[in-house]
């Protein structure tokens, strides 16, 4: 297995924790009535900042904790991070996937805001699409390294 | 794309050229060890690039390497 089709399945784990968490919390405060009322706007606003910055942060230390478990279960210091044609293939069709869910989650965002739906439950559209399109193009490409390209 | 009609000689090869390992292959094309292995099995079809270093890797012509299979409908 190459270092690519390892750190998808980092990546897979760390949008489901991460996607977890922030539904958790969030749903929380929309208990709470945080969203409610004339500053929803902010809120969601705020709330996407922190999902971003979580995000990258867990995507960060999820990296750093997989090439350490790496290093000392294959005993190799200097693992190799290549990526070659194959791996960028895959994950060209994987983003051809990806990128045809956007469209359909842009679609049903659309629809959501004709309809007159709040701003939190678009929003949450997109952020619960945009976990969705992750974890499927993750999928994606684990399924094209199974079965060869 | 259907299955792939790439036929490759690498397994006989790499056997000619004293049990050459997948691993030294890929070292010497510049690929991972997991490529040699999809396209030896057939499973996925190099660049043209990557088709003429492996034969340049067993110091052959590309013909000896690959050839093409027609499909029979």
């Amino acid at each position: 297995m190459s270092f690519h089709h390892k750190s998808i399945y980092v990546s897979l784990v760390n949008s489901i924790i991460v996607m977890s968490a922030y539904y958790w919390w969030v749903s929380g405060r929309y208990a709470d009535g945080v969203f409610d009322g004339p500053n929803a706007g902010v809120e969601v606003g705020k709330s996407l900042l922190i999902l971003i910055a979580a995000g990258i942060l867990v995507q960060i230390i999820g990296m750093i904790l997989f090439n350490i478990l790496q290093a000392i279960v294959t005993n190799n210091a200097n693992p190799s991070f290549l990526i070659d044609e194959r791996d960028r293939t895959i994950e060209l069709k994987a983003l051809k996937v990806a990128y045809n869910l956007m469209a359909l989650v842009f679609l049903l965002t659309i629809i959501a805001l004709t309809m007159g739906w709040s701003i939190f439950a678009v929003f949450h559209i997109l952020v619960g699409g945009g976990a969705v399109i992750a974890i499927v193009e993750a999928l994606t490409q684990l399924f094209l390294y199974r079965r060869g390209y | 794309m259907g299955k792939c009609l790439v036929q490759n000689s690498i397994r006989r090869l790499r056997f000619d050229a004293g049990e050459m390992t997948q691993k030294t292959l890929a070292e010497k094309t510049g690929v991972t060890r997991q490529t040699i292995v999809a396209i030896e099995n057939a499973k996925y079809a190099p660049s043209l690039e990557l088709a003429f270093l492996i034969a340049d890797a067993f110091d052959t012509p590309i013909q000896n390497v690959f050839s093409y299979r027609k499909e029979i409908k």
